[in-house]
């Protein structure tokens, strides 16, 4: 078998909590979150925003809209890690501005309303949907990707399980798009629950049939390509798109978005994100707003181990000598208060004492790690792990000891060992024969490397080669 | 000092390693080492004694010298038990301590520590000292024991009566190891089970055990006949090499096809070497040969990346087209 099996994980935070709202003072909306060009901004410093006024409108090709999460005023446009951002202040109105309402639910206006919307991948792949739906190809099965085989994350799971008949209908939507009268929902057999209320749904449904496949759990089955093998017994060819077989895959949440966009007039602006790992007391998948922080997931979950007053003194201070700094020009300036910020930063990720010593984006294996609280959720993070030391393993790289145990792992059945040894030796003519180009970056081969080794980097890196 | 934990994904990891994995060796390895404590008694428990500490001792040293320390991942105490139990029970002990020293230092710690080195060092230990004190191992030093004259069988099932002159190893005394043997090959059942389950717990792969010794059975059968498979199979240590040494992860090839032809080399060249070749044992030579052929036969493989004959099928259906589209324009 391919793939690895984890520990239950999940039951941590597979429900949706009503009492914490997530309120943030500031929000900082990516306006590149997706694959291909970031979007422009259309608003000034100083402007007056709803939630859902377009802050980022799409440029030519490969692009999305960006809309604004909170109301409020445009606070500052800038950059960070070379992403533009909008930072918007929030006056907790929550006012709201929608799309105009969709005439009828021809092809073409339903997509242009994906365009609209801003929708694109939101299980991580950041893929602008839009594009998927303008292919010239022939498409003829529609797969919601309900799966999620991620470790922790929980966020498609409360999303089925609340909103299963508005995912069915955004479902209905978008297989109309090509004519389709079925589509499937694939989910893994350890969200049992979700299943059923989906079954149910999915018998209430009109006007479409919705097909629920229940998959043997295992990561990483909700891999696009794997998943499409699984539900059509087609293969995707090396370095293809699913249209190539004639099947496009959405998550869940992307159809859960499109129904918010063709029957409420509302565009992308937040989704179900999961709070989890023993490092927080309060435990839960809640909706979140694009652009709000750690710190304020932090804040609104609360944590008796962490002197919260403390950790948003620090973090203000913090603002405040950005702001200071982004203001002057002096250059002498400029440096002392970057090290002052710097100073700042270090005191207060030392103020994060407790149990936590490690903060994941995503889940534990594709995610990131945060250097800081104040590093703002996209639309494509479903998850944030506050992970205590005994959640996760780190160990020292030693010598591959040929077990051969990363080849029998990787589900696209490439040959992880043989591909780092020959990019180390500097062999890139085999190394590229060994197609590392089908390596869907699922971590499976680092994950049961018993010599500890970071194959998946190794791997990735190859890929890369020209 | 940042709080935080920075790393790439994933941030999980299983919980095995490679101390882990040479501790399930010495586990499995264990019945066999019983086995041949309870029959050979005290020499084969000082031989294997002598052997695991002075591998042990080779790598603490160097590890003093080097200031690496490599020898808690018990890899040489499984090199020390294996090497011992390829060993005649009645080596006087200098042999097994030369012999580990050689594994360990020349055949593993020379080439860059675990992982790295190019031939199995047990197998490779035990041919240097086959070759640097003939008279212990293949002479006849211990004819009482068993009324058989040397290391094992062979010999005489090289010499044609097999039947005739072995009186103390008949079938069964193979299967059950009650005959003349090297300490651990004797009893091939034990090891045939144990073998039977490290495969199916999917710790060692079956491919090389099932191949060689289907290898070597079909060879028998050409150079000696029918009668001489089963006593081929079962004497010399071809069982107990072909499921603890020629499986060694290190010294053994990655692809499939690698592995089909890497078991039919060691079976093929063990019967060769054992009917045609002045050493009655083959084993060891074979996986040695084997095992300097493995960077070859690394490069065999067959593609089996998901979508690639579909991504090669579409090219050449483009190919096609393309000739079809360039021939209507020249017409
Ligand atoms: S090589 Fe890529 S696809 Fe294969 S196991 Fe490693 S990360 Fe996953
Ligand atoms: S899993 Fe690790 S030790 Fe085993 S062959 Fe792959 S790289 Fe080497």
């Amino acid at each position: 078998m391919r793939g690895v099996k984890f520990k239950d994980t999940k039951y941590l935070s597979n429900f949706f909590v009503d009492e914490i709202k997530v309120e943030p003072e500031l929000v900082y909306i990516n306006l590149h979150p997706n694959t291909g060009a970031p979007s422009e901004a259309c608003v000034k410093v100083g402007d007056q925003v709803k939630i859902g006024s377009l802050i980022g409108k799409a440029k030519e090709g490969v692009s999305i809209n960006v809309f604004s999460s909170v109301s409020g005023v445009v606070k500052e446009i800038t950059e960070f890690d070379g992403k533009p951002y909008v930072i918007i202040q929030n006056d907790k109105k929550n006012t709201i501005k929608k799309l105009s309402p969709l005439k009828d639910f021809s092809k073409e206006n339903l997509i242009k309303r994906i365009f609209d919307a801003g929708l694109f991948g939101l299980s991580g792949s950041g893929f602008p949907t839009h594009i998927k739906y303008k292919t010239d190809k022939k498409i003829d099965c529609l797969i919601l990707n309900g799966c999620e085989c991620e470790n922790y994350l929980t966020c498609d799971d409360v999303l089925m399980k609340t909103k299963a008949t508005e995912i069915l209908i955004g479902g209905k939507l978008l297989a109309s798009i090509f004519g389709l009268k079925t589509f499937f929902v694939g989910v893994l057999d350890n969200k049992k629950e979700a299943i059923n209320i989906l079954r149910e749904a999915a018998s209430k449904l009109e006007g479409a049939k919705a097909i629920i496949v229940k998959i043997k759990t295992r990561y990483p089955r909700g891999a696009e390509k794997l998943l499409i093998k699984h539900i059509t017994k087609r293969v995707v060819p090396l370095g293809g798109l699913p249209a190539d077989v004639g099947v496009i895959v959405n998550n869940v949440a992307t159809a859960y978005a499109f129904y918010n966009a063709a029957i409420n007039n509302l565009p992308l602006t937040d989704r179900y994100v999961c709070v989890s790992g023993l490092g927080v007391k309060k435990r839960g998948t809640t909706i979140v707003k694009n652009g709000t922080t750690i710190l304020d997931l932090l804040e609104a979950f609360g944590n008796e181990t962490y002197d919260t007053a403390e950790l948003v003194e620090y973090s203000n201070t913090i603002r405040a000598l950005r702001d200071e700094e982004r203001a002057t020009v002096d250059k002498n300036k400029k440096i002392e208060l970057e090290k002052k910020i710097k100073l700042a930063v270090k005191k207060h990720n030392e103020a994060i004492k407790g149990e936590v010593s490690k903060i994941i984006i995503g889940g534990t294996m594709m995610g990131v790690t945060a250097s800081s609280l104040l590093i703002p959720l996209g639309l494509r993070d479903g998850g944030v792990l506050f992970l205590t030391k005994n959640e996760y393993n780190e160990s020292k790289p030693s010598n591959c000891i040929n077990c051969k145990k990363c080849i029998a792992v990787c589900p696209v059945r490439i040959r992880p060992v043989d591909i780092a040894k020959s990019l180390e030796m500097g062999d890139f003519k085999t190394c590229k024969s060994l197609n590392p180009i089908a390596c869907i970056a699922c971590g499976c081969c680092s994950y049961v490397c018993p010599a500890k080794l970071n194959l998946k980097d190794q791997v990735v890196k190859a890929k890369r080669l020209k | 000092m940042n709080a935080l934990a920075l790393s790439t994904a994933p941030h999980l990891k299983a919980k095995n390693n490679t101390t882990k994995i040479m501790a399930i060796m010495l586990v499995a390895l264990l019945p066999v080492v019983i086995y041949s404590i309870y029959l050979f008694e005290f020499n084969a428990f000082f031989i294997i004694l002598a052997s695991v500490i002075t591998c042990v001792l080779t790598e603490t040293t160097y590890n003093i010298f080097t200031k690496k320390f490599s020898v808690l991942d018990l890899s040489s105490v499984v090199t020390g038990v294996i090497f011992a139990l390829t060993l005649p029970p009645t080596v006087p002990l200098y042999a097994p301590i030369v012999g580990a020293v050689f594994a360990v230092f020349f055949c593993k710690l020379m080439f860059g520590g675990i992982g790295k080195n190019i031939v199995n060092p047990a197998a490779a230990a035990r041919v240097f000292v086959l070759i640097a004190f003939p008279t212990v191992l293949a002479g006849n030093v211990w004819k009482d024991m068993f009324n058989v004259s040397t290391a094992t069988v062979l010999p005489s099932i090289n010499a044609g009566n097999f039947a005739s002159n072995v009186e103390g190893a008949s079938m069964l005394n193979l299967l059950f190891g009650t005959h003349a043997g090297s300490i651990g090959e004797t009893c091939a059942l034990m090891i045939l089970i144990i073998g039977i389950v490290l495969c199916a717990i999917k710790f060692i792969d079956w491919v090389i055990p099932v191949s060689i010794l289907s290898a070597s059975a079909l060879f028998a059968l050409i150079c000696g006949g029918v009668n001489s498979i089963l006593p081929h199979l079962l004497s010399g240590g071809l069982i107990f090499g072909a499921i603890f040494m020629a499986t060694d992860y290190t010294t053994s090839p990655r692809s499939n096809v690698g592995k089909v032809l890497y078991g039919i080399i060691i079976g093929a060249l063990t019967i060769l070497v054992r009917i045609y070749g002045s050493y009655p044992e083959g084993v060891s030579l074979a996986i040695i040969f084997a095992n300097l052929l493995v960077p070859a036969l690394n490069k065999i493989s067959i593609k089996t990346t998901m979508g690639y004959y579909q991504k090669r099928k579409i090219e050449r259906m483009q190919k096609k087209e393309l000739a079809l589209s360039s021939q209507k324009g020249g017409n």
